[in-house]
């Protein structure tokens, strides 16, 4: 796993500062038992996805990461850029 | 923050990262619930409860009332459910109990004997009836269950697990002697015991407000197993599969807390019992790091954070070791934080509750959405 840092900043109800990041995730299996396989054209394959982060642990690389439901559909559906703004995001 | 199960629920099923990790504890002492309640815990007696007993009633739905209270002022998302034990038994040391909440004596197992010992013990111990313990079971859970705020639920753990069970009756002497002398009278012993055992993950499963089960069941010391593979394979595991099995039936997830070093059976916890998580850690011999590295990716991983260093550690250098915790097993999910080994009374209570604020808030995980979009 990548991280990309954005200069984009938020903060949240409780003052927390969270930054916009785009992470790019390096398919390795589904989450959850059985997970069952992933199809072969997916795997290894570079999804890119945006994650808000406030801790230092957030920014660590070749770490386990897992998508959403929703970026799982997205993903399954054939799109491996889910940043909403192409490589530029 | 609200309690919601599904934030447990997601690192139970490995279904990636929820808002924040969650938190995991097998069980309270009542001296802890007690400091932080700041209410006095009243023993009951279970079977005078059942048999209509108001006074024992009343101390029974107290007790539900102050550690659902517990659990929800500190931020977990369920509260602990203790099944009183079915299996009497009077082979216990009594000692002076040196914990900085103490109680009037600390009862430990006495190794060399034990309350059946041979055959014609077996025959005159008094084995639980099932109906008897439905009916103890159901009391105390409708007890826990209607204290219950919403988002929370129940997570039942058995009386001591098959194997421990075993042992404590038999003492851990004549139990060793009898594997080898009369290996029939074990086989008994491990039926008797591993049908209550699975009869309880049973009932407890088909509970609408239970989200998950828990055995208990100590396999190990500090350098390895109690008892060898073969013996745990053949007397034990089955025993295990068949719980896991009546918890899987209804779609919810089986924790294993065992204590001690028993890597050399993990893959067939996994594999064939088909633990969803497994709990009690210690660093000096089976660190919570290290499992996560080596089985995260299959079984959640539950607590970890070392009993020695909660009882002891200055709360600086602590706060570092949570948070190397949280770095080291969050990314991904399918953790959550808690005791090595269970909220006990001789902890350091400013320890326990530093470890769960930065859990609240070093624990949150990267969002998808932006703060403030929902």
């Amino acid at each position: 796993m990548e991280v990309a840092e954005t200069p984009e900043l938020r903060e949240d109800e409780e003052g927390v500062r969270w930054r916009k990041c785009i992470f790019t995730i390096e398919l390795r299996g589904f989450a959850g038992r059985p997970g069952g396989d992933l199809p072969a054209w997916l795997k290894g394959a570079r999804v890119r996805v945006v994650r808000w982060c406030c801790l230092d642990w957030h920014y660590r690389t070749g770490v386990r990461a897992t998508l959403t439901r929703e970026e799982t559909e997205a993903v399954l559906g054939g799109e491996l850029d889910l940043t909403g703004g192409g490589r530029e995001a | 923050m609200r309690p919601d199960f599904e934030r447990l629920a997601t690192v139970l099923f490995l279904e990636g990262e929820p808002d924040r990790v969650p938190f995991y504890d097998l069980l309270a002492d009542p001296e802890v619930v007690e400091a932080i309640t700041g209410e006095h815990v009243r023993p009951y007696d279970v079977k005078a409860a059942v048999r209509g007993d108001e006074g024992q009633l009343r101390a029974l739905r107290h007790s539900a009332r102050v550690y659902v209270k517990f659990f929800y002022k500190l931020g977990y998302d369920y509260a602990h459910l203790p099944i009183p034990s079915p299996f009497p038994r009077d082979n216990v040391i009594m000692a002076d109990d040196t914990a900085p909440l103490p109680r009037p004596k600390r009862a430990w197992q006495d190794e060399h004997r034990g309350v059946i010992e041979d055959r014609e013990d077996f025959h005159e111990y008094p084995w639980p009836d099932q109906a008897e313990l439905q009916d103890e079971y159901m009391l105390v859970y409708n007890a826990w269950r209607r204290e219950l705020p919403e988002g929370m639920m129940l997570i039942p753990l058995t009386p001591g697990g098959v194997l421990e069970n075993v042992m404590w009756l038999m003492g851990t002497v004549p139990f060793a002697r009898a594997l080898y002398r009369d290996p029939g009278l074990v086989r008994m012993m491990f039926e008797k015991v591993g049908r209550v055992i699975s009869f309880y993950c049973s009932i407890s499963a088909e509970c609408d407000m239970v989200g998950a089960m828990t055995v208990g069941d100590d396999m190990g010391y500090k350098s390895g197993l109690m008892l060898s593979p073969r013996h745990l394979r053949e007397l034990v595991f089955p025993w295990h599969r068949r719980c896991a099995d009546a918890v899987h039936r209804h779609g919810k997830p089986f924790i294993l807390h065992s204590c001690g070093n028993i890597r050399l059976v993990m893959e067939d916890l996994i594999e064939r019992v088909g633990i969803d998580a497994k709990h009690s850690f210690e660093d000096e011999s089976y660190p919570v790091t290290e499992y996560k590295e080596l089985y995260g990716d299959r079984i959640a991983i539950l607590g970890g954070v070392d009993m020695d260093k909660l009882s002891r550690m200055p709360p600086r250098q602590f706060a570092e070791y949570v948070r190397e915790i949280i770095r080291r097993c969050a990314p991904g999910g399918g953790y959550a934080l808690g005791c090595g080994n269970s909220v006990a009374n001789y902890i350091k209570l400013e320890n326990y509750l530093l470890m769960l604020e930065i859990g609240r808030k070093y624990g949150r995980y990267p969002r998808a959405t932006a703060p403030g979009d929902g």
